[in-house]
């Protein structure tokens, strides 16, 4: 709004801290063309941020919210997971946990790469949709299910989608070519897409877990504090969070959770720090 | 004789409160770095109303933000400073 609809509010603006993922590339985008008008710090991306929120928050949520609104039992179906980031990544670890065979689909031949040598199935959504049971998108893109992959499912495939706003699942085709439409035949559960399309684990449950939430509020926290501190000057773009405030947040975390580090000896930093040392 | 006086706000329903804050203190106890960094951060409580932040708040931190508990009220107004595009 900011940047469209109250644009005289910018010149107030000191910066901002962004914590989405896909927040982070709407802002990429826009410091590329030149549109981005303050400082924007991704916060998203600090791994205490999205290697935890993205990954165990969105994966459990996601099949919490599944539970409650279809009480479908996970084990022997064949889910499809849309999308190996971070939250594809915790969707698919936690599918094959309840005893899912996974079906990885991605755009990205690394991402596929790492999620066929973690187990998993990949392959075209055109060619899973005829296969799965459960599909869960979670790419932060639109149309990642649509009318040629529903004329392939089978009856009662369940949709959710837990990856960007009501658009990853093609809804409104749906509501205009469903022959019969069962609304609310459980709770957030129209036959068969889960909260609308929206995100599920926000709409038939109740979002992340605050454990690991804690890491995600502490990394906007200390970030506010590091740019009241430091920020001024900044030019208007997208920035990095520190790198001591992502490793602050993870070394609190561990000591809350009873876990400590290690510690280098002497002779191992001295040699990690020399290129004479060793070959 | 004490009368009541309802402040207007958007809240659906303010008799679910006391429920509300029996979660919001759960949620609490499964926080302990922001309760950690509370009082190193309680700087920028000062500041917050001077700085104008525009506000995106999922609806599970809109559900934080409308509780009576001033410690993660103080948090949240920091730590979901994010902005919308």
């Amino acid at each position: 709004m900011l940047h469209t609809s109250r644009t005289e509010l910018i010149e107030g603006v000191m910066a901002g801290c962004e914590e989405t993922t896909t927040g982070v590339i709407r802002l990429s985008q826009m410091a590329k063309d030149g549109a981005l008008k303050f400082p924007m710090i991704a916060v998203n991306d600090t791994d205490t941020k999205h290697m935890f929120d993205n990954r165990y928050g969105t994966g459990q949520s996601t099949f919490d919210a599944i539970f409650r609104a279809t009480n479908t039992l996970i084990a022997g179906k064949i889910v499809v997971v849309a999308g190996f980031g971070y939250c594809g990544k915790g969707v698919a670890e936690r599918a094959k946990g309840l005893g899912a065979e996974v079906i990885v689909t991605e755009i990205d031949p690394t991402k596929a790469l790492d999620a066929l040598m973690q187990g998993f199935r990949v392959m075209p959504m055109t060619k899973a949709a005829a296969i799965g049971d459960l599909f869960i998108t979670v790419t932060g893109n639109r149309d990642v299910l649509r009318d040629e992959h529903f004329r392939q499912m089978k009856d009662g495939a369940i949709l959710a989608n837990s990856g960007h706003f009501d658009i990853e699942i093609d809804v409104a085709w749906l509501e205009k070519n469903a022959k019969v439409k069962n609304s609310k035949m459980r709770h957030q559960t129209d036959e068969y897409v889960m909260a609308d399309g929206r995100l599920a684990n926000l709409g038939a449950a109740e979002g992340h877990p605050a454990s690991v939430m804690d890491m995600s509020f502490s990394d906007q926290a200390l970030t506010a504090e590091w740019l009241l501190k430091a920020g001024k000057g900044l030019p208007a773009g997208l920035h990095e969070v520190p790198v001591s405030i992502d490793k602050d947040v993870a070394r609190l975390k561990l000591e809350s959770m009873g876990s400590s580090l290690d510690v280098l000896t002497p002779a191992q930093e001295l040699y990690l720090n020399s290129w004479e040392h060793g070959s | 004789m004490s009368t009541t006086t309802v402040i207007k706000s958007d809240v659906a329903n303010p008799a679910l409160a006391s429920e509300g804050k029996k979660k919001i203190e759960w949620a609490a106890r499964n926080m302990p770095v922001l309760a950690q960094i509370k009082e190193q951060v309680a700087l920028i409580l000062h500041f917050a109303h001077q700085i104008h932040f525009q506000l995106k708040m999922t609806q599970q931190q809109h559900w934080f933000m409308n509780t009576e508990s001033q410690f993660l009220q103080e948090m949240l107004l920091i730590a979901m400073v994010t902005t919308s595009i």
